[in-house]
């Protein structure tokens, strides 16, 4: 099932003395927080609140931000650990052939002719193709690459996957 | 210092007949690894190599802009979770 939010970023810490944040990019789709106005910061103990994004530059791997309101080192330090999210309903769309990972995410995976493999446990992110980590039954963990000749059909709705197996797949 | 160009790219002789042998019937099944160092040639393309990282075989589709790469180099040896968890924003896209 689709989370309620998504994660696009994480506040690493602060960085010079005005109140500038050092943020690593969490998201895959190109100028993803840099499009944005706001964003809502939550921390790991459950606090949360919109932040209204001033400015953002790049830097090294990641990106140096300005929120409203954060003026000083001390309360650029406040905002260390939290994560930058949007609300679900504010994802953008995908291109044909293109998923969120954490709508795969325990999908369950059918063979062509209907055999249950188990569900969708992670995607692994490889240089060559993604591969699916599907596993809960007795078969035990099963890795699928991510390719229209194995990959037939993706039914986000009924949260299924249907697959061809080649043979040798399964080891 | 580079191999030498007149010996050829390497290929582990035992993957490269079975790629051969498939090739010839028309085949396409899975073939599992260990040689990471082998080069893909344009024989492969097409092909579901699973190449052994050390732990598991990761199954990896072959394409024609790997040709000329080591197997090794698609199948990571070492896994960086990063700092998202499964609640991150990221993207997959079918090849």
């Amino acid at each position: 099932m689709r989370p309620a939010h998504a994660e696009i970023g994480k506040v690493l810490g602060p960085h010079g003395v005005k109140g500038e944040v050092r943020v690593a990019i969490l998201s895959d789709l190109p100028n993803r927080i840099e499009s944005l106005d706001r964003v809502v910061l939550r921390w790991p103990d459950g606090r949360k609140c919109w932040m209204e994004l001033v400015s953002t530059r790049p830097h090294k791997q990641g990106l140096l931000v300005f929120f409203r309101g954060v003026g000083d080192r001390n309360a650029a330090e406040e905002l260390r650990g939290a994560f930058l999210t949007v609300p679900a309903d504010e994802l953008p769309e995908l291109p044909k052939d293109s998923y969120y990972v954490f709508d795969l995410i325990g999908s369950s995976v059918r063979t062509e002719g209907g055999e249950l493999l188990g569900t969708v446990a992670d995607v692994l992110s490889a240089a060559g193709n993604h591969v699916l980590v599907v596993d809960g039954t007795a078969r035990g963990e099963v890795l699928l690459p991510l390719a229209h000749h194995v990959v037939r059909d993706v039914d986000l709705q009924a949260r299924e996957i249907t697959v061809h197996l080649l043979p040798g797949l399964l080891g | 210092m580079p191999r030498s160009v007149s010996k050829g790219p390497f290929i582990e002789p035992k993957l490269q007949k079975r790629i051969e042998e498939m090739n010839k019937s028309a085949e396409k099944r899975v073939v599992k690894t260990w040689s990471r160092r082998s080069t893909i040639s344009p024989d492969f393309v097409g092909h579901t190599i699973a190449i052994h990282n050390g732990m598991k075989f990761i199954p990896v589709y072959i394409t024609e802009n790997m040709v000329g790469h080591k197997l090794g180099e698609f199948a990571p040896t070492r896994t960086f979770k990063g700092h998202g968890g499964k609640l991150a924003e990221r993207t997959v896209r079918i090849h």
